[in-house]
């Protein structure tokens, strides 16, 4: 980035748009504008962000900031758009002036390389040697040393160009060109980067959909959700995209760990398998169908499905178990959430803490942990099934003891109702639900290119080294010439030989 | 974890562990006071050995997930396999240095001191239980990410630690000459920009690989989740460094100081993250009392603020400046 605007030569005070051209060149302000970002960035890491909520804090954010941080500083922090700080107007500013910067520097740079590209300095006064670091003076050089050192140079994948100025003969030679276009390159791909971003927010849509197994569903891409008003207008011309979605099969399959984690030596022997069996996989089996095109696969995480630029991802699952109440009368399934303490009443489990009847009618509360089930894996071979299977906690009411068991459609307990005997135990019944995540995204081949660029300017620009060669040969003298040779970038160690090329009797 | 057990009920790992320490001591005894070449290469044998005894184990550990996943995993899915893998590339990239590169064992003290140091702490601080892999963490997009973002951390450690040697020696500790006669401002400070111009590219590298594979695993290349946030703070950090660096001469003294900052700032990508997280999720005491999280955030704090706040002192009077590379300015 140079310091210079184009424009500003006149003299007088600069008009805006010529001040504007100098900021945007201005190295020192692209430098600010840097560390105002890193800054911005950390703080969004220090104070909680809206988009990274989950559970109850995503429902209602401002009662969880309030509890955080007091009902001013809330409004402080939301009047400023500390709780969403990466997508402020602020922050988005400061990104498009770093890209914008970056072209604005470029273009600068991208005359100063195609003019050393298309017309390189060959001729090169003796003032601009002497006195130069690295400059040597040679004496005695013969003529045909500087045609042997052209082809070594030449050799060493030099691009070699000559000329007269009438007083001497100057040769000229570079090497490693790529580290000026790397340059241009990555801060031409800082824009392209921005504009595969904004496009993509502007054009694209995200979203969850939730499938049990064997459902269909339409699911309709709503372009405006999440977005600013100012974008609708964009929007209303494009045609409604509508997928038809079916989950054909869905499956959790288990694995059995082959290593004891060494926590697992506190757990009762008879409970160490439930904590053996882990997820392995989820997968649906999916058909997307859109315009009669219609497509098939498995679907599982880091395998999405693609169909018309949207890409469907395997997010997540629930799976849902069914406890069994058996008394000698008849026996009745209620669906079960992991990780609560329940009480069985007439109406079937509830919560412990709504209960509002009295302690008579049950004897004891019991408190369960993920239901398990599915095809088991081992070695990368299916073996079996395992489940429903769950581990319980039994309170006894009336001493406060607590004990634990596996609970399956084998393994039951015992407890009282209303003075009547039942029987609980796992219903053969599951429920499994499939998360998915869905994204159309025109944005992101911009992007990725932009990313490539970037990666390939950076790279070149770092790691290429840029050589230039000087040789002036002044064509007066006897016994040989006076030459003067320079070199600036890193080829140090040819250095030494090329004098010795020249200075060869 | 089924690993090599000795009899002594020692695994592997914690041989390797100890081999480290062991090397580190022959080093700075071969540095300091025994200056015998049979002591310096002691020194790298049992560094070497102990690299292969840490190689040993992650092997081991790619078997056993091989084993219970049918596919090569890369051993670096937790913390604990995190900070291994990451002193064993460093280890790895001081090795190199040390036997093809400058050919001498005088920075070792300087630049095994970190891997070592990520050695006990994940020995001392963390389960090295083999933990189950969640679904997205099979993915071969792991192996490219991690080994991209580990390589230029690494390069960023070795450079940090040629910083320090160089604010050492520029704030008057002449001894380092002594040490090595190589070790003069140019040379300290040119070996750190060299590195920090190699990582630079892997870091962004690493950067891009992780948003590809966070766009196949959860459909979004960039969430703005703490840990993508720092590893751009990294990258911004670096950025400047390189403009104030090759476009605007910034003195070599304070690109030392910057490079602190900027290596304090991978720190925090990779370890303080979860601190923070720890903190803001528990809004309690309990935060305090864990892991010695707040201990490491006040050093991590204190070592990004005290060279902020040296950026901007006047610069030490070094008394050689003819040291000093041509063309820079004390800007």
């Amino acid at each position: 980035m140079s310091g210079a605007a184009p424009t500003a030569s006149r003299q007088g005070p600069p008009e805006p748009h010529e001040l504007l051209w100098r900021w945007l060149n201005s190295l020192p302000i692209a430098i600010a504008v840097m560390l105002a970002l890193a800054l911005l960035s950390a703080l969004g890491t220090l104070i909680p962000q809206e988009h990274l909520l989950s559970g109850e804090d995503a429902l209602n954010p401002a009662k969880m900031y309030v509890e955080r941080f007091g009902e001013t500083r809330y409004h402080i922090i939301d009047a400023l758009g500390l709780n969403r700080i990466y997508f402020t107007w602020y922050f988005f500013a400061l990104l498009s002036w770093l890209s914008v910067s970056a072209v604005v520097c470029n273009i600068t740079r991208l005359r100063n390389t195609l003019r050393l590209w298309r017309t390189p300095p060959v001729v090169r006064r003796e003032q601009a040697f002497n006195g130069k670091r690295g400059a040597a003076e040679l004496s005695g050089v013969q003529a045909g040393n500087l045609q042997a050192l052209k082809a070594e140079l030449a050799k060493e994948r030099f691009r070699v160009r000559e000329a007269d100025d009438g007083s001497a003969h100057c040769v000229y030679a570079d090497r490693g060109f790529g580290k000026k276009w790397g340059l241009v390159l990555l801060h031409f791909s800082l824009i392209v980067l921005l504009a595969g971003a904004i496009y993509g927010r502007i054009f694209g849509v995200v979203g969850q959909i939730r499938l049990a197994d064997g459902e269909k569903q339409n699911l309709t891409l709503d372009l405006k959700h999440g977005k600013r008003p100012f974008i609708y207008p964009l929007l209303d011309r494009l045609p409604p995209l509508t997928f038809a979605l079916s989950q054909d099969r869905f499956r959790i399959d288990y694995d059995k760990s082959i290593a004891d984690p060494s926590s697992l030596e506190q757990v009762d022997p008879e409970l160490r398998d439930y904590y053996r069996f882990f997820v392995r996989d989820f997968v649906s089996t999916l058909t997307v169908s859109r315009g009669g095109v219609s497509k098939s696969q498995e679907v599982k995480v880091n395998h999405p499905l693609v169909l018309d630029k949207l890409v469907l991802y395997q997010s997540g699952y629930q799976q849902i178990g069914y406890i069994k109440v058996t008394d000698a009368e008849r026996s009745v399934e209620y669906p079960v959430y992991p990780e609560q303490w329940l009480v069985l009443t007439p109406q079937g489990p509830v919560p412990d803490d709504q209960v509002t009847s009295g302690d008579a009618i049950f004897s004891s509360a019991f408190l369960m942990e993920q239901v398990k089930a599915g095809d088991l894996y081992q070695g990368g071979k299916k073996v079996g099934y395992i489940g429903p299977l769950t581990i319980v906690r039994i309170a006894d009411v009336a001493t406060g003891q607590t004990t634990s068991q596996l609970l399956s459609p084998d393994r039951s307990f015992k407890t009282e109702l209303a003075g009547r005997k039942v029987r609980v135990s796992m219903a053969k019944r599951v429920d499994n639900y499939s998360d998915f995540a869905y994204k159309r995204d025109p944005g992101i081949p911009v992007l990725y290119f932009g990313w490539i660029a970037l990666i390939i300017g950076i790279a070149l620009s770092l790691y290429l080294p840029f050589t230039q060669v000087w040789i002036r040969l002044s064509q007066a003298g006897a016994g040989g010439e006076t030459a003067w040779m320079l070199m600036q970038g890193p080829a140090g160690a040819y250095y030494a030989r090329w004098h010795d090329i020249l200075r060869a009797p | 974890m089924q690993t090599t057990h000795a009899a002594s009920g020692l695994s592997v790992y914690d041989w390797a562990m100890f081999a480290y320490f062991g090397a580190y001591l022959v080093y700075a005894l071969h540095i300091f006071f025994l200056r015998k070449r049979a002591v310096g290469v002691f020194a790298t044998v049992l560094l070497i050995a102990a690299f292969a005894m840490h190689t040993v184990f992650l092997v081991e550990r790619a078997l056993f997930y091989y084993a219970q996943y049918q596919g090569f995993v890369l051993p670096a899915t937790n913390m604990f396999e995190a900070v291994s893998f990451f002193a064993w590339l460093a280890v790895l990239g001081y090795l190199v240095v040390e036997l093809f590169v400058v050919r001498t064992r005088t920075f070792a003290i300087f630049a095994l001191l970190l891997p070592v140091a990520a050695m006990a702490y994940s020995a001392k601080a963390m389960s090295s239980d083999p933990r189950e892999l969640m679904p997205s963490l099979k993915s071969y997009w792991l192996v490219f990410h991690i080994t991209a973002m580990f390589v230029s951390y690494a390069a960023f450690a070795l450079a940090f630690s040629f910083a320090l040697m160089y604010i050492l020696r520029a704030r008057g500790l002449k001894g380092m000459e002594r040490i090595d006669p190589r070790f003069n401002l140019k040379f300290l400070d040119e070996t750190a920009n060299k590195l920090i111009i190699f990582g630079f590219p892997l870091l962004t590298l690493g950067i891009f690989l992780g948003a590809v594979w966070a766009d196949s695993a959860w459909g979004r290349y960039w969430g703005w989740d703490p840990k993508e946030t720092w590893a751009l703070i990294t990258w911004l950090v670096y950025l400047i460094y390189l403009h104030l660096r090759l476009q605007w001469s910034m003195s070599d003294y304070r690109s030392a100081l910057l490079n602190v900052i900027g290596f304090v700032t991978v720190l925090i990508t990779f370890q303080g993250v979860n601190l923070l997280d720890g903190l803001f999720k528990l809004h309690s005491i309990h935060a305090y009392a864990e892991g010695g999280g707040v201990i490491m955030l006040a050093v991590l704090g204190l070592a990004l603020f005290i060279p902020l706040v040296m950026v901007f002192l006047p610069e030490p009077r070094t008394g050689d400046e003819a040291l000093k590379p041509e063309g820079t300015s004390k800007a």
